[in-house]
């Protein structure tokens, strides 16, 4: 399942240049760095890049296995930003304290943070992101329901979401409304969060789950009420979701911003845009935050690793050119206005949606939370978003989920 | 005079005996050279692959890393405190009993049936018995992968059900319908290969008790009673044996079909043990997993060779 793709010509075409192998998540296209890869080469004739990706579900455990036995053979790898923490507590992330001041200058605020620990800088932002809510405008039409506004003034609720969904279906649309990552942490924390319920994790040691409480029970609730009444699909894996909508067969679908790209390729789709929705009487929730990278300290080449992190990060042209063909959000301050006033220029689905992403990331953003205990709680949290997705008592899921954290985190204090 | 011959023969057979003993030890020197070294390469994979990994894991299931501490150090059986109280790993250990207490006798009975059917005189026998072992050629990732669309909704399975008139099946998603899933899938797969061991096992039996058997005025039934089982009892012993060695360690199946679910209806222990080891993070406690899993395993087995010699 390993997918290895490299820059042009081989590792012995040019005497002399040092070979550095970087390990990325496999979720968008395995050319997608390769503008990028392209570019640092020609500006670092020394240093020549082997670029290898693992299926996204599978990277996190990739790193993991390698990185525990010492394997020298990744130089530079991309880090979930939530799991900065795990990954420098058991020593897999070299400490890039030495480059705070530029990093706090060139990266976008709300992108810096994440990659800390205890104080120190452990990894770079590659990318940011943030979630809208799609809808087909040809269903909606077919129903009769009004579009929702590109205006966060104007955010839907669920609630409406639900019913506009509702009406949608029985006007012939096949589904009502998809989550584009469907049992992913990242898509789900801001239900829990906008119905009060936080983020799971409490303690002064970021040790201790709180998932019982009256906020994560109504989120989940509605969660698997969705599926058990045929609004969402069951049995679809997350790969299909985006494809679904791009096909004309849902009416909404929260997903993130890489869908405009998708959405604008997708043949016979009209579709627009609006704010990620909340609970109505609760309060505005947004994922976001992206992959990082990071340096692996048992690296052979770790200067040269440092100088590809820091060009695909801190250098605007660098950046700009890692999200050429991922449609992901750059977290370079530089390449992301960029990015954010060609989208507000853009007639595409809708011009100002740029304007709306800057006040999205800006008031609406729910960080992943911090904790060194986190993979073992988006593990956990998976499996029990999957069983409340399959029909599973909401109550019974979360309180499984929340004697099975105890006890991996008791195990690993 | 005629003991003292016999004293001669004797001594003379005694010395023929301690010479051709000689000879045999010296030719056994001899072939013992050739023979460790045409062994040696198997052996050395048993050492590398085997017991090397083996010994490694039952060391470290007795040792323990907190998170954010270099290093692990030694925990003596704190690993298999927490694992005995653990009722996640207990649900594990009872799925993956009662998995394979419904698999592995479906399995061999099949691929029985099949075995004993493909042995008699039917039309193009060689096809079906081709296209019953071609599953064994697909890698069980890929035919997982194809199985996997086959129990989408909408799928082939709810298409094949629609035609009998049945409604659509949850399957993957229903925690009472996943491990029945994992079984077909795996049996799809296994089912082929055992039943290629048995029909070799069946042609090794002499034609001459089946004769006898008829002339005795046996049927089919009693044929296959007296005759075939008994004397199937080697290859059934190793398809028994092996087969549930192969169940106990199913994996990927389960990484692809179901992750373990739904509600860990289908987390066989060896998906416990990867997801403790790469996703939780956990090695030693999986080590610990892994030691108890080899303990079992050769408890089986030792149980199964028993049961199955003792009958004869």
């Amino acid at each position: 399942m390993l997918l290895v793709t490299t820059g042009c010509g081989s590792s012995g075409d040019r005497s002399g240049a040092v070979t550095i192998n970087v390990l990325a998540d496999g979720q968008s296209d395995p050319a997608a760095m390769q503008p990028a890869i392209r570019l640092f080469e020609r500006t670092h004739p020394d240093i020549r890049i082997k670029y290898s990706t693992v299926p996204f579900d599978q990277a996190d455990t990739a790193v993991q296995s390698r990185l525990s036995q010492h394997d020298k053979s990744i130089d530079a790898y991309f880090v979930d930003q939530p799991r900065v923490a795990n990954l420098a507590a058991q020593g897999f992330l070299l400490d890039l304290s030495s480059l705070v001041p530029q990093a706090k200058r060139d990266t976008l605020p709300a992108s810096y943070a994440p990659g800390t620990y205890q104080d120190k800088l452990y990894s770079l932002p590659l990318w940011t992101s943030a979630q809208f809510l799609f809808y087909n405008k040809d269903l909606l039409a077919k129903a009769g329901v009004a579009a929702p506004d590109l205006d966060p003034a104007h955010r839907w609720t669920w609630e409406e979401v639900v019913a506009a969904a509702r009406k949608a279906q029985q006007a012939g649309a096949k589904w009502g409304l998809l989550f584009d990552q469907t049992d992913r942490y990242y898509q789900l924390q801001p239900l829990a969060a906008s119905a009060g319920g936080g983020s799971g994790i409490g303690g002064a040691d970021r040790l201790h789950p709180d998932i019982e409480n009256s906020g994560w029970q109504k989120a989940m609730s509605w969660y698997g009420a969705l599926f058990k009444q045929g609004i969402a699909p069951r049995g679809i894996d997350t790969s299909q979701m985006e494809p679904l909508f791009n096909s004309g067969k849902a009416a909404f679908i929260v997903a993130g911003a890489w869908e405009i790209q998708n959405g604008n390729a997708a043949k016979g789709l009209h579709f627009g845009v609006a704010p990620h929705p909340y609970f109505a009487g609760g309060s505005v929730a947004m994922p976001s935050d992206s992959w990082a990278l990071g340096v692996n300290p048992f690296g052979a080449h770790r200067s040269q690793a440092i100088d590809f992190v820091k060009f695909a990060t801190l250098n605007e042209q660098g950046n700009a050119t890692t999200r050429q063909v991922s449609g992901d959000i750059p977290a370079n301050r530089k390449a992301f206005a960029t990015y954010a006033t060609g989208l507000d220029r853009a007639a595409k689905p809708a011009p100002g949606i740029g304007t709306l992403l800057r006040y999205e990331l800006a008031h609406s953003v729910v960080h992943r939370p911090t904790s060194v205990g986190y993979t073992q709680f988006e593990d956990i949290m998976t499996d029990m978003f999957s069983n409340v997705r399959n029909g599973a008592d909401a109550g019974d899921q979360l309180h499984d989920a929340s004697r099975q954290l105890s006890s991996a985190w008791a195990h690993l204090k | 005079m005629a003991v003292e011959t016999s004293h001669r023969e004797a001594r003379t057979r005694r010395a023929l005996t301690s010479t051709t003993r000689r000879r045999a030890r010296g030719r056994r020197a001899g072939e013992l050279a050739p023979a460790a070294l045409f062994l040696l390469p198997a052996l050395l994979s048993l050492v590398v692959l085997r017991l090397y990994p083996a010994i490694i894991a039952i060391v470290n299931g007795f040792r323990h890393a907190a998170l954010g501490a270099p290093g692990a150090h030694w925990a003596g059986l704190q690993n298999y405190r927490w694992l005995f109280s653990d009722p996640g790993f207990l649900h594990s250990l009872w799925v993956t009993v009662l998995f394979n207490l419904l698999i592995n006798p479906n399995q061999v009975v099949i691929a029985l049936g099949l075995a004993v059917l493909l042995t008699q005189r039917i039309l193009l026998a060689g096809l079906w018995r081709t296209l019953v072992f071609l599953p064994i050629a697909v890698p069980a990732a890929a035919s997982a992968i194809v199985w996997n669309v086959i129990f989408q909704p909408d799928g082939l399975a709810d298409g094949f059900l629609g035609v009998f008139g049945v409604g659509a099946q949850p399957f993957l998603t229903s925690a009472h319908q996943a491990m029945w899933c994992v079984i077909v899938v795996c049996s799809w797969i296994g089912v082929g290969y055992w039943m290629m061991f048995l029909i070799a096992g069946l042609q090794d039996i002499p034609r001459v008790y089946y004769e006898a058997a008829v002339v005795d005025g046996a049927g089919v039934v009693k044929r296959f009673w007296h005759v075939t089982l008994p004397l199937l009892r080697r290859p059934l012993a190793f398809v028994l044996v092996a087969d549930t060695v192969a169940n106990f360690v199913t994996f990927a199946p389960v990484q692809i079909l179901t992750s373990g679910g739904p509600e860990k209806s289908t987390n066989l222990l060896m998906y416990e043990i990867y997801r403790q080891a790469y996703q939780i993070g956990d090695l030693h406690y999986a080590d610990a997993e892994v030691t108890i899993l080899i303990v079992i395993l050769t408890v089986i087995t030792a149980i199964e060779f028993k049961l199955l010699q003792s009958r004869g």
